[in-house]
C-alpha cells in the first residue's frame, strides 16, 4: 500500500482535480463514520443510564445501618435483617449519659445464631449489657477478651442463650447472640457515658448510627504490624442486601443547667419541648426534650445535636466530680479567653480529598464544596495545593503553588474533574503531603498545614497514626469529617498526632461556617506546651489523662479526667503562643456531684495507655494496665468484653425446633432460571458493532483515496 | 501482477470477515433487545387479555397462538405495581410475564403459590420489596388474597429445592443479585431470591 502512495506522490497534490475528489470523499466518511459513532453513543449511553439510575436509587451501597446475620451454626444467611436503634439520651452539663436500645427479631421457624456490628462514639466508656430474649433477661459482665470468648462458644454448644459484646475498632463493635428461639424478638440493652463536645461556641454530642464499610489496604491482612497489638484479628462484616430498613429513633433530655439557645440538629429534623417549670422550688430548671420530628425514621445517617448556652451564660470553667471509695475522680474543662490576634500567619495548605467509593453521591459533592470553599477563603500571602486520591493519589503541582487567579482557576479545574470510586489507599497521598516542597517566594519560618477532607472509611488506622507520630513536627495535619457515617475516630487520633484538630460536616448548610472557622483557626497562633497543675503540696497521688495536653486552637477547650485522694480545690494553666507566655489560675468547685465520672477516668486513662501503642510503648506492659483498668472499673476495651449467658437452656423448646425442621423439609419445589441478561447481550452487540463500523469505515475510506 | 492479485485476496478476506462481524453484531443486538421487547408486548397483550376476562368472564387468548393462560393478578401494594401469573415455569412461558410453578400454581388451593419470574424484566419489582409489605393476589374467580411478606432470603439454587413451610403461602422467586454482569444466562449466578408472605386476610 506504501507503494501505491509513492505514485501519487509524483502529481502536485495541491492542484490536483483527483486530489480534490479524495478530499471530499474523505470528508463524507468523516461524517458517516461520525454518525455511525454518534448512534452507537447515543444507545450505549441510554443503557448506561438505566443502569446508573437502578443502582443509585438504591443509595451509597458503601453505607449501612446495623445489619443481623443469622446462620444455622453451618451456613450464613445471604441477606440481612434490620436491627432497630432506640436511643435514650441524658444530658447532664458537660456529660452524657446514653441508653441504647437494639431490637431485631429471628424470622425464622428455627434456632439461630445471630451476629450484628454497630457504631458507637469512640468516647464512650460502655459499661451495661442486658440482653432480653423472649421473657428471659440476661445481664452482661466484663470478661478478658479469650476467656468472654470461649465462655460463648461453650454456652453455644449447650444450647444456652448467650450474647458477647466485642470492640472491633474503638468506635465498632459486634455483638454475637447464641440460640435465638424461632421467631422470638430480642431486645438488646447497652449502657455508656461520655463526655459532651465542645467547639467553636457550640456544645454537641454525637450518636453514629450508619456503619460505611471500612476499606483494607491490599497489604492489610498479610502483614500484622499495620494492625495495632489491641486491634488484631478485627472483624470487619461487609454491606449485606437487607430484607428491611433498620430504624432509627432518639430521645434526648438536655439539662443543661442554664439557659440554652439554639437547640439544632445537622443530621435529622427534630422537635423539642422546652420543659421548663419557673414556678419550682429550685427556681428555673432548664429542661428540654428532644426527639425526632417523625418519631421512627429509617437509618441512613449517624445522629447529631447541638446547642449553645447564652452568652451570659457561659461559662470559663466547669468540673464534675464523684467519690467511689477513697478516690475522688473529677472531669474537668477549661475554656480560655478568645483573644484573637490581628496579626494572620500565612498558611502554606495542602488539601488533601479523598475520592474513594465510600464517598460516591452526596459525601464527593460535600467534599468538594468544602475544598472549593477552602480555597476561596485563601489570601494573597497563602500558598496551596491538592492531591486527590483512591487507590491512587494525583497531585494538582508539584510543589505547593501562591495564591493567584490563575491557580486558583486550575484547582477549580482540577476539583470539577473529581469522582468518587475505588479504593481507600490514604498512605501514599499522606506521605506526599508530608514531603510537599514549597515554593521559595513563600516564607521560611510558615508552618505546613495539611486539611485532609475524608469519610476515614478504612481499617489501617494504626498505620496511619504511626506515620503522623513518626513524621518531623514542622506540620500540622486538621481532617475534615464528611458525610452521613464518617469514622470519628480516625478524624479525632489522626488530627491528635498530626498536632491538629477535627471538624465533622454533616450538612450542606452549616458547611460554609464550619470551613470558614477552621480556615482561621489555621492562621492564629495555637497556645503550646500547656501544662495543668493541681494543689500538688497537698496532693499525695493524683492521676491526670492525657497527661500530654494537645496544643490548643482558637475557640477550643481544655479537658482532663483527674483521680486524687483529695478533692480538687485549685488549678494552675501555663503555656504560650508564638510570642507571649500565657498562665492562669483556676478555682475549681467540687461539690457539683455528677455519676459515672470514674467510668469516664477510666475510658481516658485506657485511651492514653493504648496512645502508647503508636508512639512505641511496650505491648504486653499496655495489654495489662488496661486489662487492669477495664476490669477494675468494668467498661469495654479492645482487651476486654462484655459477656451474657443464662443458666440453663430451655429443653422443651430444643425439641419442639427439631420437629418444626423435619415438617420442613416434606415440601419442595424446584427453582427455575430466572434471568435473560440481556443487557448484557446489549451492551457485547453495541461494542461488537462498533468495532466493525470502525473497521468498515477505514477499509472503506482506504480504498476510495487508493482508487 | 502478483502483488495486485494478492492485495485483492486480501481485501475480499477482510470484507467478508468485516461482514460476518457485522452481521453477527445487529443479530446479537436484536436477539438482546428481542428479550425485553417481547417483555413488554407480552405484558400489556397479557394485561388486557386478563382485564378483558375479569370484566367480562370471556376467555380471550393474549395472542391467538399463545400457549399458555393467565392464572391470577399479583398486586404490590406499596409500590402500586401489578404482575399478571401465567401458569407453568418453564423457560417459554417465563419469557411472557412471571410464571406460576407446578405444583404450586392454583392460588385457590389450601397449599402454597409459587412463583417465579425474570429479574431483569417482569420480576426486577421484586428489589424493592421489603418485610412487612402487601401483596394481594386475585385469581380467576375474583377472589381477593392478602399477603403479608415475612421474609427475604437468598438461597443456592443448586440445590435444586427450596422447602417450603406453610401452607398458606405465597413464595416469589426471582435470580439474585439484580444487576449482576453476565453474557450469558447459562454461566450466571446460581443464587435466588425468595420472597415468602404469609396470608392475613380471614381464611376460609
Amino acid at each position: 500500500m506504501f507503494g501505491v502512495n509513492r505514485k501519487v506522490d509524483v502529481f502536485n497534490q495541491q492542484s490536483s482535480y483527483f486530489y480534490y475528489q479524495h478530499k471530499k470523499r474523505k470528508a463524507k466518511y468523516r461524517f458517516r463514520l461520525l454518525l455511525v459513532l454518534a448512534l452507537l453513543a447515543t444507545g450505549l449511553a441510554t443503557l448506561a443510564i438505566a443502569y446508573a439510575e437502578q443502582t443509585t436509587a438504591h443509595g451509597n451501597e458503601h453505607l449501612f445501618a446495623p445489619q443481623l446475620v443469622l446462620d444455622d451454626g453451618h451456613r450464613q444467611s445471604l441477606i440481612a435483617y434490620p436491627v432497630n436503634t432506640s436511643a435514650s439520651v441524658e444530658v447532664n452539663g458537660l456529660i452524657a449519659y446514653v441508653e441504647i436500645n437494639q431490637t431485631f427479631v429471628n424470622v425464622e421457624n428455627a434456632t439461630l445464631n445471630g451476629k450484628y456490628q454497630f457504631p458507637l462514639p469512640s468516647e464512650a466508656a460502655v459499661n451495661y449489657l442486658n440482653v432480653r430474649i423472649g421473657d428471659r433477661e440476661i445481664v452482661g459482665e466484663i470478661m478478658e477478651k479469650k476467656a468472654a470468648k470461649a465462655t460463648f462458644d461453650k454456652a453455644k454448644r449447650q444450647g444456652k442463650k448467650a450474647s458477647l459484646v466485642r470492640q472491633q475498632r474503638a468506635n465498632l463493635f459486634t455483638n454475637n447472640i447464641a440460640n435465638i428461639d424461632p421467631l422470638a424478638e430480642i431486645s438488646v440493652t447497652l449502657r455508656f457515658v461520655m463526655p459532651v463536645t465542645y467547639q467553636q461556641g457550640r456544645f454537641s454530642i454525637a450518636l453514629p448510627v450508619a456503619m460505611t464499610e471500612r476499606y483494607q489496604p491490599l497489604n492489610f491482612q498479610q502483614l500484622g504490624f499495620h494492625q495495632s497489638p489491641a486491634e488484631l484479628d478485627s472483624e470487619f462484616f461487609p454491606a449485606m442486601p437487607m430484607a428491611k430498613q433498620s430504624s432509627l429513633q432518639v430521645n434526648v433530655e438536655l439539662n443543661a443547667g442554664v439557659a440554652v439557645e439554639n437547640i439544632r440538629s445537622a443530621s435529622h429534623q427534630i422537635k423539642v419541648e422546652n420543659s421548663d417549670k419557673p414556678n419550682s422550688q429550685y427556681g428555673a430548671n432548664y429542661h428540654y426534650k428532644v426527639s425526632l420530628k417523625k418519631g421512627e425514621v429509617p437509618v441512613a445517617s449517624g445522629f447529631e445535636l447541638s446547642w449553645q448556652l447564652s452568652p451570659a451564660e457561659a461559662p470559663s470553667i466547669a468540673s464534675y466530680s464523684e467519690q467511689v471509695g477513697d478516690d475522688f475522680y473529677t472531669i474537668f474543662t477549661f475554656f480560655p479567653a478568645e483573644n484573637r490576634t490581628d496579626e494572620v500567619l500565612p498558611r502554606d495548605v495542602v488539601f488533601i480529598i479523598d475520592t474513594s467509593g465510600s464517598m460516591q453521591g452526596p459525601s464527593m459533592s460535600q467534599a468538594k464544596a468544602s475544598l472549593r470553599h477552602a480555597l476561596s477563603l485563601l489570601s494573597h500571602q497563602d500558598s496551596f495545593n491538592i492531591i486527590a486520591f483512591n487507590n491512587d493519589s494525583k497531585q494538582l503541582f508539584h510543589a505547593t503553588h501562591m495564591r493567584s487567579d490563575e491557580s486558583l482557576a486550575r484547582a477549580n479545574q482540577f476539583i470539577n474533574q473529581l469522582y468518587a470510586d475505588g479504593g481507600t489507599e490514604m498512605l501514599q497521598p499522606l506521605n506526599q503531603a508530608l514531603l510537599m516542597p514549597s515554593r521559595k517566594i513563600q516564607s521560611e519560618d510558615v508552618i505546613k498545614q495539611i486539611v485532609f477532607i475524608t469519610d476515614g472509611a478504612v481499617a489501617n488506622e494504626f498505620e496511619l497514626m504511626q506515620l503522623l507520630q513518626r513524621s518531623d513536627s514542622n506540620f500540622r495535619l486538621f481532617t475534615v469529617g464528611i458525610g452521613s457515617a464518617p469514622n470519628s475516630y480516625f478524624m479525632k487520633k489522626a488530627a491528635q498526632f498530626g498536632r491538629g484538630s477535627s471538624i465533622f460536616i454533616q450538612s450542606a448548610n452549616e458547611m460554609g461556617t464550619k470551613m470558614a472557622d477552621l480556615m482561621t483557626k489555621i492562621s492564629q497562633p495555637s497556645l503550646a506546651d500547656i501544662n495543668l497543675s493541681f494543689d500538688q503540696q497537698i496532693q499525695q497521688t493524683i492521676e491526670v489523662f492525657p497527661k500530654k495536653l494537645p496544643d490548643l486552637y482558637l475557640g477550643e477547650p481544655i479537658q482532663v479526667a483527674v483521680k486524687s485522694s483529695l478533692p480538687l480545690a485549685s488549678a494552675q494553666v501555663t503555656g504560650k503562643t508564638a510570642t507571649v507566655p500565657f498562665y492562669q489560675q483556676l478555682i475549681i468547685e467540687s461539690e457539683k456531684q455528677a455519676k459515672a465520672v470514674s467510668k469516664l477516668w477510666a475510658k481516658r486513662k485506657i485511651d492514653d495507655l493504648l496512645d502508647g501503642l503508636v508512639t512505641g510503648e511496650d505491648a504486653e506492659q499496655v495489654k495489662s494496665e488496661v486489662l487492669n483498668t477495664s476490669l477494675a472499673h468494668q467498661i469495654l476495651s479492645p482487651y476486654t468484653s462484655f459477656i451474657a449467658v443464662e443458666k440453663s437452656p430451655d429443653m422443651g423448646q430444643l425439641l419442639a425446633n427439631n420437629r418444626l425442621k423435619q415438617l420442613k423439609e416434606t415440601l419442595a419445589v424446584a427453582m427455575p432460571k430466572t434471568a435473560l441478561c440481556w443487557q448484557q447481550q446489549l451492551i457485547l452487540g453495541l461494542l461488537l458493532l462498533a468495532i466493525s463500523c470502525l473497521f468498515a469505515n477505514r477499509t472503506f475510506a482506504k480504498r476510495s483515496i487508493n482508487r | 501482477m502478483q502483488k495486485r492479485m494478492h492485495r485483492q485476496m486480501c481485501n475480499h478476506f477482510r470484507l467478508s470477515l468485516l461482514l460476518v462481524a457485522f452481521v453477527g453484531a445487529i443479530s446479537l443486538c436484536l436477539h438482546a433487545s428481542w428479550q425485553p421487547t417481547k417483555a413488554w408486548l407480552s405484558h400489556w397483550l397479557i394485561q388486557y387479555s386478563w382485564q378483558h376476562y375479569m370484566a367480562t368472564g370471556k376467555e380471550t387468548k393474549p395472542w391467538p397462538w399463545a400457549d399458555t393462560h393467565a392464572l391470577a393478578e399479583l398486586n404490590f401494594v406499596q409500590t402500586n405495581k401489578q404482575v399478571v401469573v401465567l401458569a407453568g415455569g418453564d423457560p417459554t412461558t417465563l419469557a411472557f410475564s412471571a410464571g406460576a410453578v407446578a405444583p404450586f400454581n392454583q392460588p385457590e388451593a389450601v397449599q402454597p403459590f409459587v412463583v417465579a419470574g425474570h429479574r431483569d424484566s417482569h420480576f426486577s419489582l421484586l428489589r424493592d420489596v421489603q418485610v412487612d409489605d402487601v401483596i394481594t393476589v386475585k385469581d380467576r374467580l375474583g377472589e381477593l388474597r392478602t399477603y403479608h411478606v415475612t421474609s427475604l432470603s437468598i438461597v443456592d439454587a443448586s440445590e435444586q429445592l427450596l422447602s417450603l413451610e406453610n401452607e398458606q403461602s405465597l413464595v416469589l422467586i426471582t435470580c439474585y443479585p439484580f444487576n449482576q454482569f453476565a453474557i450469558n444466562s447459562n454461566s450466571n449466578s446460581n443464587q435466588r431470591l425468595i420472597v415468602e408472605a404469609m396470608r392475613i386476610d380471614d381464611q376460609i
